[in-house]
């Protein structure tokens, strides 16, 4: 006996069922096609390499007369392995490299792989270019560089560096401030490569000029620039903003010496995040002068400054473990005194890792 | 009268099921739609990249309750792992074996006076130690809390830097799990949570603390698991978090922001899903205040765990995970179609509510139903037998996309004949542990409903770790 209700879901689940196992099917034979031929590409692709990789590296000595030929389905992997070891080499020792791209025509092919469809062939095209210091390029480049996706933008950033710094400076500097979708790594990594005089002047130019929401994220890049030029500029931030980030930032990157004083002010502001920026700082460039400023900041009501301020203590110069108990045991509050407890113990623990704490 | 009630009620089944049907086919689509952008993630990985100082540190936190069969291996591994800069957090939850023993032991490690600032609610710590080999290598013991969360919590308030990453304490990290997993830290300022992908570790071999050899396990309730785990990370989370609606970040592999989640409160010891519980809280803070926010999953930062292979423990497991998603869609009822919630409290929460909360209800209706028309003469042979072919097609329909996938993704298991096991395993999952899955959850429900407390205890088997 069976109703017209139940009919109507047998005729449904026999049509669907059917249907997704005529397709479970397909998929089966896919995954196993896919498999079988991933294993035949692979072993193609690695036999590829090994020949390249010889030819490549042994061109970094000489140049051979005759090179392979590269069929079209090996170009990315040639591209990939070429990207590789010029990442991996110093520019000197790897000059070579750029003569053999261009001996096999495969600047022709980076050139062409700007205008394909395949991303990851657009990237691999800029990145080479970038290496080969292909100028043509510039215009195709630096649209790259302003592309919404981060990936792009930083591998094209990057290749407009190599191809020349000098001009990439002012392009380069203006995205730094602009783009907030790069990491601090990333713009840090660009400082490093961006061996350009007049970098320094324009970024910290720009950083000043720039809104207060990115100031904190570029100031903290101050520490990969020469110090003297960036001191002015982080005094002025540290006294003529009230901004909390922007402070934080400042402390984070303050190694004027001479100017300790603006530090130990800072001990003493409302916000307990600066507090402890503050007493960190001084733990780094902080003189025997602090030992009473830290040592009143490990009262602080705020365990991290209180922290802080313990490791800070421990970090001046001429800090003893010996001095340090002796701060502990005739300081009247309990939990400062908890707190340079721990920290003795941390110096110690460190100490014999064979460390500095 | 009754025949149209039943009538009426195997309608809902079988709307119901097609429902889920088309959840899954939803999500896959996602998945899909996601995969371009993924695939050419990896290529750019693949680029060597330049190490700077400029990483964001971490702290890692391993609770640990009788862990002296693993603690020491599974110490030894994430001190390998690939990452300028981390510590390891181990919380040893007041256990009764000898783990405290051991670490010190393995790692000369030295009480050192404790002093922290509690801002989480866990039970007292008595004692702190800090390695004098790793420096970044630190032990709390505590008074146990009976549960995980009191143990992670202690590790949260002990933890140096600002983002943390609560771990089990047998978990296998792959060495750039944490270059992975940060990614979205530094893509995102608006980054909350980040969840990774968690493997099946049976059947693998362990050595060093690094994985040596993967292959899938040979005991067949690993095995179901592994299918459900390829499931679950391939293309549940993938889908979700394509469209920034992702519910969950399992408790093996996640990076937090420390701060948000002292804002939250801590992990919830009130759940037995506290993982679950801590992304929906997340979820409800952020939306609520109107504040930018994203919470992403990176299937590339990879753990690896152990499954229960026992029936028994593998029944504790699953009706407790049943019990605590009940208990957190609970907790966080707020999020359901709450005008502020957007797509989480709109599309996944509901999801949620319905084809994992509630459906052990409709399924074990379907399944009982079925079988007992059938006897009784209501369906024929036929009817049985078209209800059958619709259930093992959309079973396998699913499954078979998630293999591809990880065929063409990730291609983790090499040995052609582990590709084999994979799909055979996904065909006989169907005859049998999926009902008896079904039913698991069904009693995790029934024990939410009636605040029945299960056994809760488990047992490592550890024989992946063996060769170490």
């Amino acid at each position: 006996m069976q109703s017209s209700g139940f009919e109507t879901i047998v005729f449904l689940a026999w049509r669907i069922g059917i249907l997704c196992l005529v397709v479970c099917l397909l998929l089966f034979f896919i995954t196993i096609a896919w498999r079988y031929y991933n294993l035949k590409i692979q072993a193609r692709t690695e036999e590829f390499k090994q020949l390249w990789l010889e030819i490549l590296i042994n061109s970094l000595d000489e140049i051979p007369r005759d090179l392979p030929e590269i069929e079209k389905a090996n170009q990315n992997t040639f591209l990939v392995l070429w990207n590789h070891l010029k990442e991996t080499l110093k520019a000197e020792t790897s000059k070579n490299l750029n003569v053999i791209v261009r001996k096999t025509g495969m600047d022709f092919v980076a050139v062409s792989k700007l205008s394909s469809r395949k991303q990851d062939e657009n990237l691999l095209a800029i990145n080479t270019l970038g290496w080969l210091k292909e100028e043509n390029c510039w215009s195709e480049i630096e649209k790259f560089a302003r592309h919404k996706e981060t990936s792009f933008s930083l591998i094209a950033a990057k290749a407009l560096i190599r191809i020349n710094p000098e001009r990439a400076v002012p392009v380069i500097v203006r995205l730094m401030v602009e783009r907030e979708d790069w990491a601090t790594e990333a713009k840090a990594e660009i400082i490093r490569n961006i061996e350009v005089e007049r970098f320094e002047e324009t970024f910290l130019e720009a950083v000043w000029q720039a809104s207060d929401e990115v100031k904190p994220g570029l100031i903290k890049l101050f520490n990969l620039l020469t110090s003297e030029k960036t001191a002015p500029f982080v005094e002025k931030f540290l006294t003529e903003f009230k901004d909390t980030e922007i402070i934080l930032a400042g402390l984070l990157v303050f190694k004027d010496v001479d100017k300790l004083d603006l530090v130990r002010g800072f001990l003493s502001h409302n916000v307990w995040q600066v507090r402890m920026a503050a007493a960190v700082c001084l733990g780094n460039i902080g003189t025997k002068d602090d030992v009473k400023t830290l040592t009143q900041a490990v009262n602080d009501r705020e365990w991290w400054v209180r922290y802080h301020s313990a490791r800070a203590l421990a970090k001046l110069p001429t800090m003893t473990s010996r001095k340090l108990k002796n701060i502990a045991k005739k300081h009247p509050n309990e939990f400062s005194r908890d707190i340079i407890q721990r920290v003795i113990g941390e110096r110690e623990a460190t100490g014999l890792c064979g460390l500095n704490y | 009268m009754w025949l149209e009630l039943l009538i009426s009620l195997q309608w809902i089944c079988f709307i119901f099921f097609l429902g889920l049907v088309a959840g899954y086919i939803f999500l896959i689509c996602l998945t899909l739609a996601h995969l371009p952008g993924y695939v050419r993630k990896q290529i750019l990985d693949s680029m060597p990249q330049t190490q700077t100082d400029y990483c964001m540190p971490i702290s890692i936190v391993v609770p640990a309750y009788n862990e002296e069969a693993i603690i020491v291996n599974s110490v030894r591994s994430l001190l390998q792992i690939d990452y300028p800069e981390f510590e390891i957090v181990v919380v040893n939850d007041g256990s009764k074996d000898a783990t405290e023993q051991k670490m010190v032991e393995a790692f000369k490690m030295i009480p050192i006076p404790l002093a922290i600032q509690q801002r989480l609610p866990h039970q007292p710590i008595t004692a702190f130690f800090q390695s004098t080999v790793f420096p970044s290598l630190k032990m709390v013991t505590k008074i146990n809390g009976g549960c995980k969360s009191d143990a992670t919590n202690t590790g949260i308030d002990t933890a140096t830097y600002s983002l943390v990453c609560p771990l089990d304490a047998d978990s296998v990290m792959d060495k750039d799990c944490l270059k992975h997993l940060v990614k979205p830290y530094l893509e995102n300022p608006h980054t909350v949570a980040v969840g990774g992908s968690v493997r099946v570790a049976n059947g693998c071999q362990v050595k060093d603390g690094l994985l040596t050899d993967i292959s899938v396990p040979r005991n067949i309730w690993a095995l179901f698991q592994l299918i459900e785990y390829l499931r679950a990370f391939h293309f549940v989370r993938v889908g979700w978090a394509a469209i920034d609606a992702l519910p969950i970040i399992s408790g093996a592999v996640g990076l937090f922001k420390k701060e948000l989640i002292f804002e939250v409160g801590g992990y919830s010891q009130k759940t037995h899903a506290e993982d679950f519980e801590m992304i929906l809280k997340l979820h409800l803070y952020h939306r609520l205040r109107n504040l930018p926010y994203h919470i992403a999953n990176v299937p590339s930062a990879v753990c690896w765990t152990e499954v229960p292979e026992t029936h028994e423990y593998l029944k504790r497991q699953r009706v407790r995970w049943q019990t605590g998603c009940l208990e957190c869609l609970w907790f966080n009822k707020k999020l359901l179609f709450h005008p502020k919630c957007g797509r989480i409290g709109w599309l996944t929460v509901p999801y949620q509510v319905i084809f994992e909360g509630i459906s052990p209800i409709i399924e074990m209706f379907g399944y009982l139903s079925t079988v007992v028309f059938f006897l009784t003469g209501f369906l024929s042979y036929e009817g049985a037998l078209a209800l059958l072919i619709l259930v093992l097609g959309t079973g396998y329909l699913v499954t078979f996309i998630t293999i591809l996938i990880e065929e063409v993704l990730f291609a983790t298991y090499k040995k052609p004949k582990d590709l084999l096991i994979l799909f055979a395993a996904s065909i006989i999952e169907n005859f049998g542990y999926r009902q008896l899955h079904a039913f698991w959850r069904f009693r995790g429900l029934f024990d939410w409903v009636f605040k029945i407390e299960g056994k809760r205890e488990m047992a490592r088997i550890g024989t992946w770790q063996a060769s170490e």
